[in-house]
């Protein structure tokens, strides 16, 4: 799990990722000093270093100033034990808090406190020992400078925690708080997102290199990792899939270098919400490649299918002190939408009902004036809340039937799902390309 | 047998985005409503907008005109119920049915109607039950009463029986149920569709209940009271011919035939008493909204509207009728 080199922040990341980027000729971009390139390295070691230096201080700020608080509440107490005699009621009255601020970052402007002691069912003390025990992993981290991950931290004390959710939102709330990165923390996530695509090859700093497979993903190292990617081959799309299941399936088709589609693809997954890393490659490849190569979402015609799409393109709540470093405006929702599937010809039965929590994500959707919705997502989030009727991705399987009397006979069947992203492909290539014309004109 | 529909014209300009409602008021114009959250009053021979509110944020699931034709009750996606005034162009009053208040469990509202005599309106929602709340301009929205089925399914659209004395709602899971409101209680339940019921009709006179279903049926229905308190006998006749869901329902002012708005981009007018279809229009797109005109002209199949998923509001008329 420890590697020798770690990098502090994906901020001084991607600014190596561009350099790199730019000075391919795949791209065709011309007049690129090299110099930059070295400077975006030269730079990072001491600003890496201070960065360290500065993250240690602060976590030890915190843990001072629980020390110093409970400092002072000792004595306070020992001076009221003294002044019993004379004046009990007014020893009673007084208050020998222990609290800890934290940063909220669903709301930046608030933040939540953990006091000590407090009329709560559990023990009040555990909030606190749990967030200081992450601050001592933390530490001890940046003091050793080697990555834990939010994994082992949950397993050196699972007693402690109880459960890696505590961790993880501790972890984020710390960062938050101290006002810093998580991976200024020396803390990372265990990689989750894969990509799959020939084209991609990724460098790491260890000097290991990730090479793309067009029939096998590779797991997307942890941004922090990447010292560089690059594109050996032209690239001419890139489809990111929010389910596991549906990337395997393109995978074990070879589906990134489709013979119908020009120029190779690039498949990426989050299985899911997106984990930072995926973000940060996905936030990467939309500042870097050119505006020719559409970044499409295939994601579930449900309202968390709609919301992943959403935390690609613009970031998450949770995530809100870290956005700007990992929204890759260039995302674009592809679908699926009820129209695609009523346009195959899929009957409206073979959709789903929504459930309760489906239609109050929907709604909530529709009506935070935070989420900024196209004119096409909102329709379809309308639409969805209307026909109360939602879809997986998967779906598209079960056009097959209703659609494979229309193909020439003799021909191998085609799956319904390969179809359908050929089709989507070309559609948004030719959409693509016709909008570059128009700005050269 | 067969009738002729004819296609008289199309509203003048088209909304943005589908009609989700529509009625034909005994004013001789047409209320629509839309999915791009606009609320309208139509010219019925010229098919241009005559009144229409500022487009509200989201779509507008449910509509409901009073008798006289002058009161529109209408209802958005998130559940802001509004009424409006025809007769001057004002907002009588809107609540909110979407905020929590103590004491009262609430439910955002998603179908909603007018009671015939305007003093109160009829919610339906989220916990499938009716919520009686006041319609009048100064506690507008005043909840009033709860009338419960036993059951949480989502309620798809709530009526009252044209002659005020019971409210009928029916639910996503398909079972439809009757309120009788002198007595607050629940009357019959019916349970002839197995999927959702998204829209019925009453028959004028209060005795027919007509239900279209996504199991592609229509389902006649007798409703009648006898002075005993004994039930009509229910499920008599079910209308078959759509090849998907059945959307939009109504019954002619004569209670002889009825119309039905489907997914399967038709419309088709029903002969009640030989319980088949007589004509079948075909549409661009699904068909939200059907209505009949209140008064038919003597001598006519009478005339109705339509709603589609592409924004236009088409009117018909029977052929042989000026």
């Amino acid at each position: 799990m420890l590697t020798e080199e770690s990098e502090t922040g994906y901020c001084q990341e991607i600014q190596p990722m561009l350099n790199v980027a730019e000075s391919m000729d795949v791209f065709g971009n011309e007049n690129v000093e090299d110099g930059d390139d070295e400077d975006g390295f030269a730079e990072e070691g001491p600003d890496r270093e201070s960065k360290r230096l500065e993250s240690i201080e602060l976590l030890e700020n915190l843990a001072l100033s629980f020390l110093s608080q409970l400092n002072n509440a000792l004595s306070e107490r020992d001076r009221d034990e003294h002044d019993d005699d004379q004046d009990a009621t007014n020893a009673k009255g007084r208050k020998r808090h222990i609290s800890l601020e934290l940063a909220d970052r669903t709301y930046r402007s608030q933040c939540r406190t953990l006091q000590f002691p407090k009329r709560s069912k559990g023990p009040s003390i555990k909030p606190i020992a749990q967030l200081l025990r992450v601050v001592d992993l933390s530490h001890e981290a940046l003091v050793n400078d080697a990555p834990v991950t939010k994994r082992d931290i949950y397993y050196r004390d699972v007693a402690l925690f109880k459960s890696q959710a505590i961790v993880n939102s501790l972890v984020d709330d710390l960062a938050a708080t101290i006002d810093v990165t998580r991976a200024d923390l020396n803390i990372r996530a265990s990689a989750k997102g894969l990509f799959c695509g020939s084209c991609l090859r990724l460098s790491l700093h260890n000097g290991d290199e990730i090479w793309g497979q067009d029939f096998e993903p590779s797991l997307i190292p942890v941004g922090e990792e990447i010292a560089n990617f690059k594109f050996v081959e032209n690239v001419s799309w890139v489809l990111i899939v929010e389910k596991d299941a549906v990337f395997q399936t393109l995978c074990g088709s070879g589906f990134a270098r489709n013979e119908s589609l020009p120029g190779r693809g690039l498949l990426i997954t989050g299985k899911g919400y997106p984990d930072v890393a995926t973000r940060q490659l996905v936030k990467a490849l939309s500042d870097n490649l050119p505006s020719t190569i559409p970044i499409m979402a295939l994601v579930d015609a449900d309202p968390y299918g709609i919301d992943i799409a959403l935390t690609y393109k613009y970031g998450s709540k949770s995530m809100k002190h870290q956005n700007e470093g990992l929204a890759a405006r260039r995302v674009q929702w592809m679908g699926v939408s009820a129209a695609d599937i009523f346009e195959m010809g899929i009957d409206r039965d073979a959709m789903l009902p929504i459930t309760v929590h489906d239609h109050k994500k929907a709604l909530s959707m529709l009506c935070s004036p935070d989420i900024p919705l196209t004119g096409s997502l909102r329709h379809e989030l309308t639409q969805m809340l209307h026909t109360r009727r939602k879809a997986e991705i998967e779906v598209i399987a079960s056009a097959r039937q209703s659609n494979s009397g229309g193909q020439a006979s003799g021909s191998k069947p085609v799956n319904p799902l390969l179809r359908y992203l050929e089709q989507k492909i070309s559609k948004w290539l030719a959409l693509f390309s016709s909008l570059e014309h128009r700005m050269v004109e | 047998m067969s009738l002729q529909f004819v296609h008289a014209h199309d509203c003048s300009e088209k909304q943005k985005d589908a009609v989700w409602g529509a009625q034909w008021t005994s004013k001789d114009q047409v209320v629509s409503i839309s999915a791009d959250g606009s609320v309208k009053l139509w010219d019925c021979t010229s098919g241009q907008t005559v009144q229409e509110r500022p487009a509200h944020p989201r779509g507008i699931t449910s509509l409901s005109v009073s008798p006289s034709g002058e009161h529109v009750l209408y209802n958005s996606l998130e559940g802001l119920t509004s009424l409006w005034d025809l007769s001057n162009g004002e907002v009588v009053g809107t609540h909110e049915s979407f905020v929590r208040t103590a004491g009262e469990q609430t439910e955002p509202a998603w179908s909603v109607s007018l009671h015939p005599n305007g003093e109160t309106y009829a919610s339906t929602g989220g916990l499938g039950c009716v919520t009686i709340r006041s319609a009048q301009k100064d506690n507008f929205g005043q909840h009033l009463t709860k009338l419960e089925s036993g059951r949480v399914k989502f309620g798809m659209c709530v009526s009252y029986s044209p002659d005020g004395s019971r409210v009928a709602f029916s639910s996503e899971s398909g079972q439809i149920y009757i309120f009788d409101l002198t007595s607050n209680a629940l009357t019959a339940t019916y349970t002839s569709h197995a999927v959702t019921v998204r829209s019925f009709a009453w028959s004028a006179d209060s005795q027919l209940l007509l239900s279209g279903s996504d199991d592609k049926r229509l389902m006649l229905h007798d409703v009648r009271v006898s002075p005993s308190g004994k039930p009509g006998s229910g499920a008599v006749a079910s209308l078959v011919g759509h090849s998907s869901w059945v959307l939009s329902t109504s019954i002619s002012p004569d209670g002889k035939l009825a119309l039905s708005g489907s997914a399967d981009k038709t419309v088709k007018v029903w002969d009640l008493s030989a319980r088949a279809a007589v004509s079948t229009i075909s549409h661009p797109n699904e068909v939200w909204a059907v209505s009949w005109r209140p008064q038919a002209a003597p001598g006519s199949n009478g005339s109705f509207v339509t709603g589609a998923d592409d924004g236009v509001l088409r009117w018909w008329r029977g052929a042989g009728a000026a």
